[in-house]
């Protein structure tokens, strides 16, 4: 019984580790893709790097 | 061969609007719907309490199955219209259901421990579910590798769509192969106590999968779009 409630625990676990660290992979990649976005926009503009 | 589409960085690059307020929605959706899943459906009577792992890892199959669906059909549209935004859209599932994929196969190890007391086996399903997890492995390294836009989407269009072929085959690997893996569960499989859990905690991964495709594919275009500006400056336009 104990044992068993061990493997939910950690399926559990594993799903919102698995979440969370690809929303995290997720964010960062599109906050540098804006971050390349909007230094090329500036470019464009002719504005400064 | 080049793409009949105008260039990305011509049309609207898409923005962050109210996606933000939807992540966040889509994970507390999710959190209630594994708790009410958890708290409404009794232990199993051969199981027990290993049963409330089918409300994690059969949704997480079902979410990897639907991106993979999403792969095929827009891998099909590149190769039958060459746009560069369908690629993006299949790269963005792609990717997100090879984690979903990586995920199911994680989740079904733990629960194939103490009940079959191994944590893997050479089964039709198992087997058949790893072989589509490298498929999309593959697919995104082979994305990683091309330069070119063009050649780029086709090439792994083409990967799309027999990876994606591989879906029925996994799903069906149950019924054709005499396998340990128990038959599909589903809304019409399974004892009606635990139905609620499992289409709950599918809408939940639902709203997940859309999500991340959704800033998957934001951050692709903008790349995309920083990149042919880029090109147009080099090239001495502006």
């Amino acid at each position: 019984m104990e044992s068993s409630i061990n493997f939910v625990i950690a399926a559990y676990a594993l799903t919102w580790l698995a979440l969370v660290a690809y929303a995290f992979h997720a964010h960062r990649t599109l906050r540098r893709a804006r971050d390349e976005y909007d230094r090329a926009t500036g470019q464009a503009a002719g504005r400064p790097r | 061969m080049s793409s009949p589409t105008p260039p990305i960085a011509d049309s609207p690059v898409p923005q962050a609007g109210r996606w933000p307020i939807f992540g966040v929605f889509a994970l507390v959706f999710l959190v209630f719907a594994q708790v009410s899943a958890i708290l409404v459906s009794p232990p199993d009577r051969d199981m027990g309490h290993l049963q409330k792992i089918m409300y994690v890892h059969v949704p997480a199959a079902w979410t990897t199955f639907l991106a993979f669906f999403v792969v095929l059909v827009f891998s099909l549209l590149v190769l039958w219209k060459g746009r560069e935004s369908h690629d993006l859209i299949a790269a963005s599932a792609a990717e997100v259901g090879a984690m979903f994929n990586a995920l199911t196969l994680a989740l079904g190890m733990i629960w194939g421990k103490p009940t079959w007391g191994v944590w893997w086996t050479w089964d039709a399903r198992l087997t058949s579910t790893l072989v589509l997890l490298l498929i999309f492995v593959g697919y995104l390294s082979l994305r990683a590798f091309i330069d070119d836009p063009d050649r780029r989407a086709r090439w792994s269009a083409a990967v799309g769509v027999l990876g994606a072929i591989n879906v029925p085959i996994v799903y069906m690997s149950v019924k054709w192969w005499r396998t340990l893996h128990q038959v599909q569960s589903s809304p019409s499989t399974v004892d009606p106590a635990y139905v609620y859990g499992l289409r709950i905690n599918a809408v939940a991964l639902l709203f997940v999968l859309i999500y991340f495709v959704r800033r998957r594919y934001e951050a692709a275009r903008l790349l995309r779009a920083a990149e042919q500006r880029d090109d147009a400056i080099a090239l001495g336009g502006r």
